[in-house]
């Protein structure tokens, strides 16, 4: 697992480490039941203070992400890919509706929209 | 508290090669007093190495560091206090061995063996002493307190064998009275007297000093 | 569980100066930074803590036992770093070490050769020999050698290089991993708590300014830059600090997203650092 901080970011620190974990729980990097490193840890390893750290966990077994067992470890919560992934597909079809929103007020027509779909999908591989 | 006096012999290693110096000097210098060149010289001995003491805790400015350690203040005052008679001690021994050697020698110096009584009156001679110095001491750290010292250690150092021989050169009512009634006790009975008035002193010093040194800041 | 050190209503007096209402706390497992300029208060209030000097009025508490009452008890679990250290300069390190250990209930020996070790002390050399950073490293390896839970520095890292400075806040990193232990850290070099503090006191001529979170700081102090118009029809309320040059100003601020709200685009806003925290609060005391 990767964690990056910035410092000079406008988001809070604690923001910026629930993202990237959730983002890597969501991809797949962090699998269900994989240990995460402890609070102080993490804290020691990123050169920040361990309240911000644990605000970020607090954060992550508040939102079901993550959950913690007393005396083992912090661990990734089983069934939450799927919420997640879930809301991720949400975003997904809400960037559609812009898209064919966007698409259908200069009159593209449904073929020429699959097609910059295909393209741009294509592109990245 | 045995940490403190090893404390206090360690950081002096020098000091007790310059206190030899000094003792050897005393025997030398001091003929004219005869047996009672030792009181001097312990004095002297003893004041050397106290005074060391004092000033390189003052140099350092390790009172700082002693009281961030889990040590009471009385402690750090007692240790003081015993380490007078460790260096009575000390001071005696190396008398002997100086007086030893230079006997050896075929010099015009005159050696004098150390009597109980002569340890009994450097006793009291050293309690006297520091029992008036080191509440001053404590109370004003070593510096401010240098001057009184000197002093002191001056007038004891020539006051008290000064004040031994006039008193029993001395004729008066007073001197006859104490004299009988020290004639009357046996030596070991005025030994013991005068080690219990050391002790009074220093006790009472002890007490003074520790109330000062506990409310001193640093 | 109560804090690992509380000061309530700590005050000392002087002829010129005097420390008043001081107010903190600190639970075991964090770093409190406590900065201030020269002369705010904060040797004095260490030494308070330390008893080396008499309080005129207040409690401390340390592992929720007084500090006086308690001293012996209190300061056997107590590591130490002050800014000068006060060791006897003509002995060794070895014996140094010696005199000072057996006072420790619980020394560990093993503990204290680890350290030297990995801080390459050499234990033969005499005090005067050592340079200031390795006296420190020597002060540290004896605070950390007797199974102390709070430790205490003053301005521990002043007149040392920034390599020697960010060894020390390895340390302290790694000492933190333990949640049972606290540290509190005086410093005016602010930029080594930046990154390691829990909590932050400032404390400027003799009263605390403020004792929060560094997260609380960072995340709602603004340092906003502007140009010169906005003062002059704002109520310069809220500003903290303002400093003004030719070609616009700087405040620091305790609320940034108001700030960011009522003026947008037209001011730039940054996260401060706690160097500019300690500048601005100061220098207001000065222009008030």
């Amino acid at each position: 697992m990767d964690i990056v901080i910035s410092n000079s970011s406008e988001k809070p620190i604690y923001e910026q480490i629930t993202t990237q974990i959730k983002d890597a729980i969501i991809k797949g990097v962090l699998k269900e039941a994989e240990i995460l490193p402890s609070i102080r840890s993490l804290a020691k390893e990123l050169k920040i203070s361990v309240i911000t750290t644990k605000r970020a966990y607090d954060e992550l077994e508040r939102e079901g992400f993550i959950t913690t067992v007393p005396g083992k470890g912090t661990f990734v919560a089983a069934q939450n890919k799927d919420l997640l992934r879930e809301s991720r597909i949400r975003i997904v079809e809400e960037k559609l509706i812009e898209a064919v929103e966007a698409a259908k007020s200069i009159g593209l027509s449904l073929d020429e929209l699959q097609e910059m779909l295909k393209l741009l999908y294509e592109e990245d591989d | 508290m045995l940490n403190l006096l090893i404390k206090d012999i360690l950081v002096q290693k020098k000091t007790f090669i310059g206190a030899l110096f000094y003792l050897v000097f005393f025997v030398v210098a001091f003929q004219s007093l005869e047996m009672n060149m030792f009181t001097a010289a312990i004095v002297a001995f003893v004041y050397l190495l106290v005074i060391g003491g004092f000033a390189y805790d003052d140099k350092s400015k390790s009172d700082i560091m002693l009281n961030s350690l889990p040590i009471k203040r009385e402690n750090i005052v007692m240790s003081k206090y015993i380490s007078l008679f460790v260096y009575i001690a000390i001071g005696t021994i190396a008398y002997i061995a100086v007086s030893f050697v230079i006997s050896l020698l075929n010099t015009p110096i005159k050696t004098y063996p150390v009597t109980i009584e002569l340890i009994v009156s450097a006793v009291l001679a050293v309690s006297l002493l520091n029992s008036i110095s080191f509440p001053l001491i404590f109370k004003l750290g070593y510096v401010k307190a240098k001057v009184f010292n000197m002093i002191f250690f001056l007038t004891f150092l020539f006051g008290v064998p000064l004040l031994i021989d006039f008193v029993s050169k001395a004729d008066s009512e007073v001197t006859t009275a104490v004299g009988t009634f020290l004639l009357n006790q046996s030596d070991v009975a005025i030994a013991s007297e005068l080690l219990a008035l050391s002790l009074v002193f220093l006790l009472i010093s002890y007490g003074i000093s520790v109330r000062l040194y506990k409310k001193r800041e640093f | 569980m109560e804090p690992i050190l509380e000061i309530k209503n700590l005050r000392k007096e002087f002829k010129d100066f005097s420390l008043k209402d001081i107010n903190l706390t600190l639970e075991k497992g964090f770093i409190m930074g406590f900065i201030g300029p020269n002369g705010a208060g904060k040797s004095t209030t260490i030494k308070l803590i330390l008893n080396l000097m008499n309080k005129d009025g207040g409690e401390i508490k340390i592992f929720g036992k007084d500090n006086i009452v308690y001293e012996r008890e209190v300061k056997n679990r107590i590591g130490f770093v002050l800014d000068e250290s006060h060791y006897y300069e003509e002995i060794t390190v070895q014996e140094m070490k010696s005199i000072i250990a057996p006072f420790y209930e619980r020394w560990d020996e093993g503990a204290f050769k680890k350290y030297v070790k990995d801080f390459g002390l050499s234990m033969d050399k005499k005090i005067k020999e050592l340079s200031k950073g390795m006296k420190m490293k020597f002060s540290l390896a004896i605070a950390l050698s007797h199974n102390a839970e709070l430790l205490i520095m003053d301005e521990p890292t002043s007149g040392l290089d920034p390599v020697v400075r960010s060894e020390l806040l390895d340390i302290l990193s790694d000492l933190m991993q333990d949640e049972n232990k606290g540290v509190f850290f005086s410093t005016h070099i602010t930029s080594d708590l930046d990154k390691i503090a829990d909590y932050i006191t400032f404390i400027n001529n003799g009263e605390i300014i403020l004792s929060t979170t560094k997260d609380d700081i960072m995340e709602n102090f603004g340092l906003i830059k502007g140009p010169k118009e906005l003062i002059r029809s704002n109520n310069s309320n809220g500003f903290i600090g303002i400093r003004e040059n030719q070609y616009g100003f700087e405040a620091l601020v305790q609320n940034k997203e108001e700030f960011r709200k009522l003026y947008g685009d037209k001011i730039v806003v940054e996260k401060p650092t706690l160097e500019d925290i300690m500048v601005y609060y100061t220098r207001r005391g000065i222009n008030a």
